[in-house]
């Protein structure tokens, strides 16, 4: 441990790296759209090791993953209108195939108060919403163009260890979930069940309500709860059974992206950090959106 | 932990027990021990969210005819699943023409789990069986029909909705509002929290200092709200609504899930409203998804 916190020393004196701390997990870059917190290379397990999940959950398998960063929130509101004022929309090299000039302005739900669009005052901090596959990943296109690193959204398997680490733990704090961790269907009314600005879960008091820090072992916040998160894998439900060990990308083709973690309307159970979702790659839901990992 | 009715044996016998002497004509176990099947009579009814409160899967609310069919009264049991097992059910393709045959080992994946009140256990014959892919329980339903010589099968998604609110356009099966002496979802209080409880627990009497409300729809057809999910027949459209036929809708031609009705015990009761709409793929078995079947007329 010693000798780690010298050397992230050392390279902090030769980089343009912010170094927050010396525990494993604490290192972050910013380059200037947001903090991206450090999740280093080696292996981790997979999958539901609760045996409690769907059958695409099994077989927990071992994954090794080269170093990268994640975005250490969701894409706020606010980034993204950045992106939206810089033309994103009309840059086709930003897109996807079949991307392009489908998805118009601006993201679903943009201009609409009760989904807290960024395109309606006071919302800058909220987790941009209603963005199809194709927009998240032209987001991350129009970062690695912006900033010269290499941006894009994570792969399945980035983001569930940059969820859960290598403990195997539930959720991404430890193997319980109540109100104080995150914005999920704790079985209060539905009409009551609300998004929340990013980071609000970080152990302080809001509004008179005690919160605790929800963030992951590599300081990754929110990947349970308030929004599920775009991943870049097609989905497969089988795809655990035949994945490569190392740097798995996902299957060539397939019918919809992943999705990972769960929205603020979802129980519990969906909020798992192994829990694996999907959706077509052209649908906004008012319950997606994701943030981006960044290549060292 | 108190089974909630007898075990064994004498399940089936006391599953027809309830079956009240006036209403002879529409509960019927047909004296063939697989369980107390209802009638739910031929006719219209209006199938979708009629409340504006769902998911966008869920509307337009739509008229459905459905001819006469009876319906379980209860999701299907350990014990009654047991049965299947017992009789060689996944060593023989003949019950499995809807796929699946051998791809699922020899019994569901929680039969010998005891969080979720396996089967392979004893005590856990009144527990709903869980664990079970949609394959598994199509081939359940076809065996039924193999010993019997009817015609079972899973229900169509029309039939499973209008079994569980009829034809006034209530939002549960028993009515309007819902609170967790009603039915099993996330919190709700049960004495088995947080897990499965076992068939017939909501029957309007006390259970453990646990008072429960029956949990019934108008067909009189049990706990079509919450526990666990029940596969239906049908695949999953999420449009399906805005074009399926009028009369004895059977789901889109193709697809690549399978319709999920009732909601969970992880799932708050939103999802056990009698109009939403869940799915999943068919080899999915997880705690938290079980079946019944419908017997043709």
């Amino acid at each position: 441990m010693q000798s780690d916190c010298r050397w992230l020393l050392l390279l902090l004196t030769i980089t343009t790296f912010a170094l927050s701390g010396c525990e494993p997990g604490l290192r972050t870059v910013d380059d200037g759209y947001g903090e991206y917190v450090f999740v280093p290379a080696g292996e981790f397990l997979m999958g539901d090791n609760f045996d409690e999940g769907n059958s695409d959950e099994i077989p927990v398998h071992s994954v090794y993953l080269d170093a990268y960063y994640i975005g250490k929130q969701k894409v706020t509101n606010a980034a993204y209108r950045r992106f939206i004022d810089a033309s994103g929309y009309r840059q086709v090299g930003l897109w996807q195939d079949g991307g392009f000039g489908e998805h118009g302005g601006a993201p679903d739900h943009w201009f609409e108060p009760e989904h807290h669009g960024g395109g309606v005052a006071g919302n800058d901090d909220y987790p941009v919403v209603g963005v199809s596959w194709y927009e998240a990943a032209a987001y991350c296109s129009w970062l690695s163009d912006t900033t010269g690193a290499r941006y894009r959204l994570p792969t399945e398997a980035e983001w569930e260890k940059a969820a859960r680490g290598t403990d195997q733990r539930r959720y991404p704090w430890g193997n319980d979930i109540d109100a104080s961790y995150a914005s999920y269907d704790s079985g209060e009314p539905r009409a009551s069940l609300r998004l929340t600005p990013v980071g609000f879960f970080d152990g302080t008091t809001r509004g008179g309500r005690a919160t605790r820090d929800n963030s992951s072992p590599y300081g990754a916040y929110d990947m349970a709860g308030n929004t599920s998160e775009w991943c870049w894998d097609w989905y497969d439900r089988a795809y655990y059974l035949r994945s490569p060990t190392t740097n798995p990308t996902g299957p060539d083709s397939g019918t919809s992206r992943v999705l990972r973690g769960g929205g603020y309307v979802d129980s519990g159970y969906y909020q798992r950090s192994a829990g694996r979702h999907k959706l077509g790659a052209h649908f906004k839901s008012y319950k997606a959106s994701f943030r981006c990992v960044r290549e060292p | 932990m108190t089974p909630a009715r007898g075990i064994a044996g004498a399940a089936v016998l006391l599953l027809g027990s309830f079956v009240g002497a006036g209403i002879s004509q529409t509960v019927a176990d047909f004296g063939e021990g697989y369980g107390t099947y209802v009638l739910v009579p031929a006719g219209e009814f209006l199938m979708g969210d009629n409340h504006a409160e769902g998911d966008p899967d869920e509307v337009p609310v739509h008229h459905v005819y459905l001819d006469d069919y009876y319906i379980a009264k209860y999701k299907v049991t350990n014990y009654e699943y047991a049965r299947f097992l017992a009789t060689g059910g996944y060593g023989d393709s003949l019950y499995w023409e809807a796929g699946g045959f051998g791809d699922y080992g020899t019994a569901p994946r929680y039969w010998w789990t005891d969080k979720y009140h396996g089967g392979g256990a004893a005590g856990n014959e009144t527990f709903p069986v869980v664990g079970v892919s949609w394959h598994e329980a199509a081939a359940y339903c076809s065996w039924v029909s193999y010993e019997t010589g009817e015609r079972y099968r899973l229900p169509t998604e029309a039939e499973w909705e209008k079994a569980a609110r009829g034809t006034d356009q209530r939002r549960f099966p028993w009515g309007e509002s819902v609170d967790g002496s009603y039915a099993n979802y996330e919190y709700s209080g049960d004495p088995y929290e947080p897990g499965i409880t076992p068939v017939g627990f909501y029957d309007g009497s006390v259970r453990e200092n646990f008072p429960t409300n029956a949990n019934v729809s108008p067909y009189r057809v049990a706990e079509l709200a919450g526990n666990v999910w029940e596969w239906c027949q049908d695949w999953y459209g999420g449009d399906y609504y805005a074009v399926s036929p009028e009369r004895d809708p059977k789901g889109p031609d193709r697809g690549s899930s399978r319709v999920l009705r009732a909601g969970g015990w992880v799932d708050s009761h939103y999802y056990h409203r009698a109009a939403n709409r869940n799915s999943s793929f068919p080899e999915n078995r997880n705690p938290i998804q079980g079946f019944r079947c419908v017997r043709e007329r």
